[in-house]
């Protein structure tokens, strides 16, 4: 139905984001109840999106994203024996003529199955809307909110077969676009703790699942009468909603959750930390059916002892990330789950007086594995020093229009948003094909 | 011409009628209403007996739900005129500042705790909307205080309106017009608007007025002087290397038809030896000039150098007040490169203009920014009336007249088009009072119906035959939950307000300190700082390669005693890996600890001086420390208390300093008596509510420790952070991100239902002492109990049909009070308001 509902809402100009919100009520996390309605004229600014499409090369996403501002120099684009590469070394990668920083090690040893991207180029050098146009495509505004790309997969593909919600965030980080414009149903399920399983899913100690039962059907009845006077949406929404509450306590995919069950040495073998729990958890939501999880990691804001943070960092990275990407592997879940790692910017080339190094916007780098991208490939470069992107410029919208490509998602597809300003997904980004297999 | 004709005419029609009363305005507006519904064919809708109608008031004027208490006073009242009074009540409390606050904060966007507005001016924000409601402050002059606002955060909240939106004065520029004229110009920003007539000119136009506010880092006097001192360092340094002088280019001489041939002969010759002697000189000077420059490069890049170090400490400064500070400079406007009409050229200087109604001429004695403030508040400027008076409209009645109430065209038409302009007198009559205006609202007997039966869909006309059903917001609900917890929801927690009160005064105290240091004094603190600062890459440096040593090691370490068997020999290097570990995490702490040396004196050697020089100058006296004063037992009353304990105070970053109290810097200190005082009025109240609900004497302690704890754990919405965090019960409910306007939303989700059902508030409602469960105690037999258990949740008795029920449930096993309670609460009809 969801699939349906994009292609009318896609098709015409007519349906209203009331009618928009109604026909999603049945989808997990809530329903929409906007009152304005979603208009159709074309727009001469959309002349530039990318036409291009493709058959889908991922079902699924797993977006690994590094808050703070990663330095590539000393990750994905080590500049070793230059006075701005500073101590980090560079190491061999199980793929000819790729090469990494010594602080990935794990990571290195999967590089057959990844590309990585070292012409990335942004103009946001702030935290807040680096984030924000990593995540969105656009700049931060304050008249408006851009959705995340999850919120997109939702709105055009729909959900997986899974009770659960269908794009999951696993982190702390406070900064989301979420949903942006469309209805709240569309945001993603936020997990702060991947260990702590989800909130309030289980009944209360004490109670026996009879006697929950029978209080429900007491409430039920006691709000009959209420519910025959009163058929509005939202009324019938919140009854509903019980009914999908319920369902989700009893789900079998909320068995996501219990990372106990997994084999303790693989459990390690993610590391300890959040992150890596986060990845696991992501594999075994991706397993279930969600098609777009997002683990963020902290502490890439490196103006202070650069080169005592980012190995530690790296070591929490690098088991979590190696790790996801052979589990996926060894499970044939790798070729439909693309695995995709961004940061708001790089850090600058030239080491400042604390050993640290500062935002740099201008060239840094990401990396994409699995979901039919090119194993053991380098996109871009930059030039000795790690200053300037010498080829292949990538900005953050090419970055995002190629997530959307290998998803199979419409880049020229103009959406109203209830202010009734156009968007597409990855403003007029243009996808890097080249980098798909 | 016209319209300036015509004003002092308006000035005279608004001062020739006093406001009429409230009953006669809620009148009119039935009136007009009852006019309506005889054109269409319809009929109000039945009366709201007092059980709907005690739930209503409370949630819309107050947004909480009665306690048991408050329902039954109100419902067993004989007094005929007990509705007016329980509005005039609840419009004068406390409660209706907080729940006045929360739709502000979804409007304005309002974040206390961080993001764009940062946390001091957050705070100050967040009070100054507070104090504006509390003081029923007019709402044209509440709009020009947030739009006009100048100043530094501690001395005028409102400056939280342009922090808010810091760096992006063009979306500021929109959201005001949304918010405050209904009227959406963003996409004008980037070119002409689509679907109304606004160019993109006029927007431009508009961003003028307030393009010039300055929102971004806190620059003080004396940080600026050392600035300028340090420029000035720079200059006198490099000026000490003198430059070469100049030769002369000698001037050509005029040869004129009086001199005879010899003499012009000289002439040329002397000016062809000149100008090679001045070619030969111009040489050596550019050479030695070349030589000059090259000297002071040197010393400026070394001056520079050295003076980079000082940047650390500065920004350390600045951390302290980051984004307090709200001023005007000259800035204008520019078109954008790519502006595609024909009026303007890209790029080119735009001049402010109004987009609507008359010109915004300044006068005398105000600021440019003030009179766009007055403009825009105008009563000569409708939109901003209309607006106003739909918000309050649809906040009483669930609809405003005119939907979207902030996207108002030419063609606008209003469902019931002379109540519209009605309500619209009605607030200029009543000079924007928003407290007089909503008391007339809740004073009609068309808000006094029952809420209309049938879903209005947008786009269909509804008549107002009552109020709309409304699914309570985020706040209303979390405020619910709070009164079924609390017995006494409204009572205020007084360390969560001085808290904030707190950040705000800091900030003061740090800023007016830095001002009562001189130059040389600030310079003398920020230059130690600078030096540890200058020596930390070298220190760091060498601590940073014994620390990837020490790593490699340890490494090497672990995978050796991977690689072993289990025995004596694993267990010995188990131990080396240890020690090693121990190693890494010893050098890890010197590198940390060098780190924050530079701000630790940072803050002893500039911030703390800064605070004793500003107490010299507060108390008039030399600031004497209070640990050394109390040795020599001199014992004076006149020094400032400090004690031992909290002798430091906490800096950005964890960063400790040495606690400097100023007089009217830090929150007055409550005497012994005054604690006394509070604390027995609390005891007292306690104490009323226990003998209220028949708590026996020897259980008092008991309850008095349960409702502390309440009180603590379960504060109103208003009292928290904006937004609260994610994951709480609110944003679950819906309560807004505060990062679009009036983004709150009403949507039934999955994790609403799965917190009404298994969340922690269930035990907590059902606890001994919260508000629920004592009404419960208090009633004596089973009948009572379910009545007061209605009373509580829903403000009614229950039917013979739900008794029916609720029996029928008890055959089958749900025999506890807990269960009907359970079951209610997760009713529809709780989170409804009829």
């Amino acid at each position: 139905m969801k699939q349906e509902l994009a292609s009318k809402l896609l098709r015409s100009g007519e349906i209203t984001r009331r009618d928009f919100a109604a026909k999603t009520a049945s989808s997990l996390l809530g329903v929409g109840l906007l009152g304005q309605s979603m208009t159709s004229k074309s727009f001469a600014a959309f002349e530039h999106s990318s036409k291009l499409k493709q058959v889908p090369t991922a079902k699924n996403v797993i977006y690994l994203y590094m808050s703070g501002g990663q330095t590539h120099l000393d990750t994905w684009d080590p500049k070793p024996g230059t006075a701005t590469g500073g101590p980090t070394k560079a190491i061999k990668t199980s793929a000819d003529g790729v090469q990494l920083a010594e602080n990935l090690p794990l990571t290195a040893q999967q590089m057959h199955h990844g590309t990585v991207i070292r012409s990335l180029t942004s103009t946001q050098g702030a935290h807040e809307q680096g984030n924000y146009m990593m995540h969105t495509s656009y700049e931060l505004r304050g008249t408006i909110r851009h959705p995340g790309m999850g919120a997109w997969l939702n709105v055009f593909q729909g959900g997986g077969n899974s009770t659960l919600p269908n794009y999951v965030y696993i982190g702390n980080d406070s900064r989301h676009p979420g949903a942006g414009f469309f209805p709240a149903a569309q945001a993603p399920l936020f997990v702060n703790n991947p260990e702590a399983g989800l909130k309030n899913v289980k009944i209360q100690p004490g109670l026996t699942e009879d006697k929950f039962n029978a209080r429900l059907k007491l409430a039920d009845e006691l709000d009959s009468d209420f519910r025959s006077t009163f058929k509005h949406r939202n009324v019938k929404a919140y009854a509903d909603m019980y009914d999908d509450a319920i369902a989700m306590m009893r789900s079998e995919d909320l068995k996501a959750f219990d990372l106990t069950d997994e084999a303790p040495d693989l459990r390690a073998s993610y590391g300890r930390e959040a992150f890596g729990q986060g990845c696991l958890l992501a594999r075994r939501l991706v397993e279930r059916g969600v098609r777009f999880v997002e683990v963020s990691l902290g502490g890439w804001d490196t103006h202070n002892a650069n080169f005592v943070a980012v190995p530690e960092r790296c070591e929490t990275l690098d088991k979590g990330l190696s790790t996801l990407l052979s589990d996926l592997h060894n499970r044939g879940l790798l070729k439909d789950t693309l695995v995709v790692l961004t940061t708001e910017f790089g850090r600058t080339p030239d080491i400042n007086q604390n050993v640290g190094r500062d935002h740099y916007p201008k060239a840094f780098s990401a990396a994409m594995w699995g979901g039919g991208v090119k194993g053991g490939h380098i996109h871009g470069a930059t030039d000795a020093e790690g200053r300037e992107v010498v080829a292949d410029k990538v900005k953050i919208e090419d970055m995002n229009a190629s997530i959307a490509y290998a998803l199979g998602l419409p880049l020229d597809q103009v959406i109203y948003s209830p202010s009734k300003r156009p968007f597409t997904i990855a403003d007029k980004g243009q996808p890097l094909t080249s980098v798909f297999a | 011409m016209r319209t300036l004709a015509l004003l002092p005419l308006l000035a005279f029609a608004f001062a020739a009628h006093a406001a009429p009363s409230p009953k006669d305005a809620a009148q009119k507006i039935d009136s007009i209403l009852q006019a309506d519904w005889k054109k269409v064919n319809l009929q109000g809708n039945p009366a709201a007996d007092d059980n709907t109608f005690v739930r209503r008031i409370y949630l819309d004027v107050i947004g909480r739900i009665p306690t048991t208490r408050e329902a039954e006073a109100f419902i067993t009242s004989k007094d005929a005129d007990k509705r007016a009074k329980l509005i005039d009540k609840l419009l004068g409390s406390e409660a209706y500042v907080q729940h006045m606050y929360n739709y502000w904060a979804d409007v304005l966007r309002l974040t206390s705790n961080g993001n764009q507005t940062g946390q001091i001016t957050g705070a100050a924000y967040m009070n100054f909307v507070k104090d504006s409601l509390r003081a029923n402050k007019p709402y044209d002059q509440f709009v020009r205080d947030m739009v006009a606002a100048q100043g530094k955060a501690w001395e005028n909240g409102a400056i939280g309106y342009y922090m808010r939106d810091r760096g992006m004065p063009l979306d500021n520029m929109a959201n005001t017009v949304r918010v405050f004229l209904g009227t959406r110009i963003e996409c004008a920003q980037c070119h002409n608007h689509p679907f109304d007539k606004w160019s993109q000119m006029q927007f431009y136009k508009m961003a003028a007025f307030t393009y010039g506010v300055e929102t971004q880092d806190y620059y003080g006097g004396t940080i600026g002087e050392v600035r300028d001192l340090l420029q000035e360092q720079e200059r006198a340094a490099i000026k000490a290397i003198a430059e070469p002088k100049r030769p002369q280019r000698p001037n050509k001489p005029q040869i004129k038809g009086k001199m005879s041939k010899e003499e012009q002969q000289k002439i040329s010759r002397d000016y062809a030896d000149a100008v090679q002697r001045y070619t030969q000189e111009e040489k050596t000077y550019q050479a030695a000039l070349k030589d000059v420059r090259k000297q002071q490069d040197e010393v400026r890049s070394k001056i520079r150098k050295e003076q980079r170090t000082f940047q650390e400490p500065m920004n350390d400064i600045r951390d302290t007040m980051r984004y307090t500070s709200v001023g005007e400079r000259d800035r204008k406007v520019t078109l954008p490169h790519d502006y595609q009409y024909s009026d303007a050229k890209p790029k080119s200087v735009v001049t402010a203009g109004t987009m609507m109604g008359h010109e915004c001429v300044t006068q005398p004695g105000e600021t440019p920014l003030q009179a766009y403030a007055r403009w825009m508040t105008s009563k000569e400027n409708p939109r901003f009336t209309s607006v106003i008076a739909s918000r309050l409209w649809k906040k009483a009645f669930g609809l405003a007249l005119i939907e979207p109430l902030d996207e108002l065209m030419d063609g606008t038409i209003p469902m019931i088009p002379e109540l519209q302009t009605h309500l619209e007198g009605l607030v200029k009559e009543l000079n924007y009072d928003m407290k007089a205006y909503l008391r007339v609202l809740y004073n009609t007997s068309a808000y006094q119906r029952q809420v209309t039966r049938e879903e209005v869909a947008p786009g269909i006309a509804y008549h107002f035959t009552g109020p709309l059903l409304r699914r309570m917001t985020a706040e209303q609900m979390w405020d619910s939950f709070v009164t079924l917890i609390n017995p006494n929801p409204d009572m205020i927690n007084a360390s969560a307000r001085e808290q904030m009160e707190q950040r705000i005064l800091q900030a003061k105290k740090n800023a007016d300190g830095l001002e009562s240091l001189s130059v040389d004094e600030a310079y003398r603190g920020l230059k130690m700082a600078a030096d540890i600062y200058g020596k930390n890459k070298d220190r760091t440096d060498a601590k940073q390669k014994l620390y990837l040593e020490a790593r490699t090691a340890q490494k090497e370490l672990q995978d050796k005693l991977d690689a072993m068997k289990p025995g004596p020999e694993r267990e010995a290097m188990e131990k080396q890996v240890a020690e090693a570990q121990k190693k890494v995490q010893a050098y890890r702490s010197e590198v940390n600890a060098i780190q924050g040396e530079g701000r630790r004196v940072t803050m002893a050697e500039v911030i703390v001086p800064g605070h004793k020089k500003l107490y010299e100058k507060v108390a008039g006296k030399p600031y004497q420390n209070v640990a050394l004063a109390k040795n020599s037992a001199s014992g004076s009353a006149e020094i400032p208390s400090m004690m031992a304990g909290d002798s430091m105070m906490m800096m950005s970053n964890g960063i400790r300093a040495e606690r400097v109290s100023v007089p009217g810097y830090d929150r007055k200190e409550l005497t012994p008596e005054q604690r006394k005082a509070d604390e027995a009025k609390r005891q007292e109240a306690y104490k009323e509510e226990a003998e209220y609900y028949g708590i026996p004497e020897k259980q008092q302690r008991d309850y008095f420790r349960a409702r502390s704890e309440q009180a603590r754990n379960y504060l109103r919405a208003a009292e928290l952070d904006s937004p609260a965090p994610r994951g709480h019960p609110l944003r679950d409910f819906g309560q807004s991100d505060r990062e679009t306007i009036e983004n709150a939303n009403y949507d039934a989700s999955v994790p609403q239902s799965l917190f009404m059902m298994n969340g922690n508030l269930m035990p907590n409602i059902l606890s001994k002492y919260s508000q629920l469960m004592l009404a419960i105690s208090k009633a004596q037999y089973p009948d009572d109990k379910l009545e007061a258990a209605y009373m509580s949740i829903l403000a009614r008795k229950p039917t013979a049909k739900e008794k029916e029920a609720w029996s029928k449930a008890q055959d089958s096993g749900l025999t506890a009070t807990e269960d009907l309670i359970f079951a209610l609460l997760n009713t529809q009809q709780f989170i409804f308001i009829q």
